[in-house]
């Protein structure tokens, strides 16, 4: 086994900060957690030093991905990756690419939102085929994560892989297709029963003109645009796909629908399932008073005393539980699991993601994961649990023996140094006392004190306290 | 037409030789809607088929008999050469891509149930799969229809009553108390830390504590659903790995869900249910490619049902039902496919299937606001057959929450 995992770091008490309040502690552990992808104890300490508004600052300080230097990586992955169409086996390495990405970033909130946007835009593989054109939509989504929802939209419209999609590279005047249509007020904007079969109809009129070439690539036609007037949502005009947006989102009869209807789904996934309606009209009523600003919206969730000290939890999604694991106990770019190659050679990380229920650039449909209690049937959580087993044991002898020796020899000790650094401040009484019955047992059976090591990593990354946020 | 032939045939039935069944399911006698006596299972199976995305049902059962199909569709319309004819009518035949399903259809074991729909139907898939899956067309309750079976009825000692093939749990086996388990594969659902057979393992130690943190009471929903599936998972892994064959590969086909769904059906760990799907039906554009792909692939799945249910003996235990979210418009779009529609036809599988057509074709001319087929049979008709006259213990009355008042007749697709 390569040295994949390091030796935690040091244990609680190290002298870098003071400790802070519990309270403010617990609300900067769930705020990285559900923003980004976890910290470990260390990092949560700093923060809360400094306090719960300037960690929410900190998180949204990213500056747009266009201007940054790794935005050249993505663009040489982007030029490297075949344009025709390929088998499923292709996206492979995006798929691990993209977990390392998010495991690794100095951006977590950025890579968060462009996992959401994946799932809001949902765009599958399966059916667009063009490995370069599922990573150009994943730019994008990057370049727009914490950008305006109005250009956004206006990017998606004219998006390769979504034009590929849902058709729209064939929606003709003639007889428009009213796939992209119906989905962009269904799902991107309006939600359902906000808008009318006759609204499809005349939208999928509205987006008439694209089409995609050999490559991949959008081209947009007048003369294949259907430019005579339309009615939609009862606004007439000689509708273009810009205008769309724009009468979806100002010019709506019941109001701003498509704020309220962005904000529920954002904070179903940051948040829970079901947010309260007072935190969807405070993320909408900032998401209106600033043209439709993500990071404003985004900022209203986080500061909102629901969101800090409510007790909702949600299930982390599979890419956030593998990418957090991975950061937490840094692993990004290792080669794990690689003497196991899974079939079609994918990743065997990115393959726990697709076992758990998310496979990325793949998901169910155009509708995104559903998310919250959905993520829990039997097969996800049984990978959920073989990821932990894989990982307890994948630790390196020399990690394990640190570990112990840090813990005085003793296996239960080093249960802290795990929580530690999986940024665990706590445990519910029933997992501590399942995790105690462990100990007892395997104790009483004279386990090796490694195995029993690995036993206590393996049991606190399967654990509902790891697997909640 | 077909209602008063398979009539007879269920006379000739009966007084043939299948008076046999009359101790389970005396058809003679069979109560009228309103006092619907729930039948025992009596170890009776159900294999649900999804073909998702919405499925052309007028380029499955093609209804040649009308020539609007040719005219309103230049492009995607099978020629009439092409189209499989049926022996008892000359108003619809199948898609070429069912041979093996047509042979079936002669051999009359299968019932082809036409028409199927909702009223004020919803053209958003998934508003319609909420509503084909919850069994409400209002969908307002999370569960499904056969997860409230599953609540309601006696499951005895069974951890495992609902499989679903896949790592995707669909609505219609979420039930408030009992769901039933999503099983990717027989060896993708083992642990990864090795068997816990013998409780003096260290797999077992750990399993156990799994387990055990399903002890906890949390409020949230989320929370409370990622518990109960810690628990389940330990009990349904260690039930389902019995059947596990180290040398079974992950079903790639339809057809290898349907051989993995009879062998779990047909174990002794009281599987009364399974559910297999097969994406890829929003045919928006290419139909005329990707559609015939799709009807093959069920067109195989369906004749491996038939194979491997009579290997088991028993095949009269075995019902297979297909369903989609909605058919297609009659109209094609101008990509070479169709946008979404309403009624589609259904397929009822297996010996114990009267055979023949049920329903009525919707007319291809006279068509809703939206220029869509008018459904000739509600959907919760079909579910009501397969509660009340195929699964019992509970009636379709509870499961779906209808009343007289609603007007449905249980569909006469049994023998």
């Amino acid at each position: 086994m390569g040295e994949v995992l390091s030796a935690p770091a040091a244990p609680p008490g190290s002298p870098s900060v003071a400790a802070p309040p519990e309270e403010e502690r617990r609300r900067i552990a769930r705020l990285f957690a559900r923003a980004g992808f976890g910290a470990s104890v260390d990092e949560i300490n700093q923060a809360a030093a400094n306090g719960y508004g300037a960690a929410v600052d900190a998180l949204l300080a990213f500056p747009p991905a266009a201007t940054r230097p790794d935005e050249v990586t993505v663009l040489s992955l982007e030029t490297g990756a075949p344009a025709t169409p390929s088998e499923p086996f292709a996206m492979s390495p995006y798929q691990r690419w993209w977990l390392d990405r998010m495991s690794a970033t100095r951006f977590p909130l950025e890579e968060k939102l462009t996992l959401y946007w994946h799932n809001h835009f949902a765009t599958g593989f399966s059916k667009v085929r063009r490995p370069k054109a599922m990573v150009a939509q994943n730019r994008l989504l990057r370049d727009h994560a914490g950008g305006n929802f109005r250009a956004l939209c206006n990017a998606i419209h004219g998006d390769p892989a979504m034009l590929i999609w849902l058709d729209g590279n064939t929606n003709q005047k003639i007889k428009p297709n009213e796939n992209y249509g119906r989905e962009f007020l269904e799902l991107f904007t309006l939600g359902r029963d906000r808008y009318t079969q006759h609204d499809v109809a005349e939208a999928a009129r509205a987006f008439t003109g694209y089409t995609t070439d050999g490559q991949g690539r959008a081209l947009y036609h007048k003369e294949l645009h259907d430019d005579g007037e339309k009615t939609l949502l009862g606004q007439t005009g000689r509708w273009a796909p810009t205008d769309v947006t724009d009468v979806v989102l100002d010019r709506h009869p019941e109001g701003p629908v498509a704020a309220r209807y962005v904000s529920a789904r954002l904070a179903s996934f940051f948040y829970k399932p079901d947010p309260e309606p007072v935190v969807v009209d405070a993320m909408a009523a900032a998401f209106l008073e600033s043209n439709y600003d993500i990071k404003a919206m985004v900022k209203a969730l986080l500061l909102r005393p629901e969101f800090m000290d409510g007790p909702g939890v949600t299930i982390k999604a599979p890419a956030e539980y593998v990418a957090g694991t991975m950061r937490l106990l840094h692993l990004t770019g290792a080669p794990v699991f690689a003497s196991q190659p899974r079939r079609n050679g994918l990743d065997e990380i990115a393959g726990a993601s697709s076992d758990m229920g998310q496979e990325l650039f793949e998901p169910p449909d155009v509708s995104g994961w559903k998310g919250g209690a959905v993520w829990a049937n039997t097969a996800a959580t049984l990978a959920r649990y073989n990821f932990s087993a894989r990982i307890g044991k994948m630790v390196t002898d020399n990690a394990v023996r640190t570990v112990l020796d840090m813990a005085g020899g003793e296996p239960r000790d080093t249960a802290p140094l795990w929580m530690h650094r999986l940024g665990l401040l706590s445990l519910r009484p029933s997992t501590e006392a399942a995790l105690n019955r462990y100990l007892d047992a395997s104790m009483a059976a004279k386990a090796d004190a490694g195995a029993r090591t690995r036993g206590v990593l393996t049991l606190l990354l399967a654990s509902p306290d790891f697997n909640l946020r | 037409m077909s209602e008063k032939f398979i009539s007879r045939r269920q006379f000739l039935e009966v007084a043939g030789g299948a008076l046999a069944l009359s101790t389970t399911s005396p058809l003679w006698l069979r109560p009228g809607a309103a006092g619907a006596e729930p039948a025992p299972a009596a170890g009776r199976k159900l294999l649900v088929l999804l073909m998702e995305g919405g499925n052309d049902g007028l380029n499955t059962v093609v209804p040649y008999g009308q020539s609007a199909y040719f005219e309103k569709r230049k492009t995607i319309a099978y020629k009439p050469e092409q189209i499989i004819r049926l022996s008892d009518s000359s108003e619809v035949g199948l898609a070429p891509q069912l041979p093996k399903l047509a042979k079936l259809y002669e051999a009359r074991k299968v019932g082809i149930v036409q028409g199927v729909g909702y009223d004020d139907p919803n053209l958003s898939h998934f508003q319609s799969m909420d509503i084909w899956q919850t069994g409400r067309p209002k969908h307002d309750v999370a569960t499904g229809w056969l997860g409230r079976y599953l609540d309601r009825s006696p499951g005895g000692a069974s951890v495992v009553r609902a499989v679903a093939i896949g790592n995707r749990l669909p609505t219609a086996l979420v039930g408030a108390e009992e769901s039933g388990v999503a099983v990717p594969s027989f060896n993708g659902f083992t642990f990864f830390d090795g068997s816990d057979a013998d409780p003096a393992s260290e797999p077992y130690r750990l399993h156990e504590a799994f387990l055990q943190f399903g002890d906890a009471t949390l409020s949230d929903p989320p929370a409370q659903a990622l518990l109960e599936s810690q628990r389940h998972t330990v009990q349904a892994v260690r039930a389902i790995q019995k059947l596990a064959d180290p040398k079974a590969r992950p079903p790639a086909t339809l057809a290898e869900q349907v051989s993995m769904a009879v062998k779990l059906l047909s174990s002794d760990l009281g599987v009364e249910i399974a559910f297999v799907a097969l994406g890829g039906f929003d045919n928006h554009a290419a139909e005329n490619t990707q559609h015939p792909k799709l009807l093959t692939q069920v067109d195989d799945a369906i004749d491996r049902f038939t194979t491997e249910v009579a290997a088991t003996g028993k095949p009269g235990d075995y019902l297979l039902m297909t369903f989609s979210e909605f058919g297609r418009r009659v109209e094609e779009d101008g990509s070479t496919g169709t946008d979404h529609g309403t009624a589609a036809p259904l397929f009822v599988v297996g010996d114990a299937v009267a055979g023949g057509l049920y329903g009525e074709q919707p007319s291809l001319t006279v068509l809703d606001k939206n220029n869509n087929l008018i459904r000739t049979v509600d959907y919760r008709e079909v579910y009501s057959t397969v509660l009340d006259r195929w699964l019992g213990q509970v009636s379709a009355r509870e499961v779906l929450g209808t009343k007289p008042a609603d007007g449905l007749h249980p569909v006469e697709f049994l023998r």
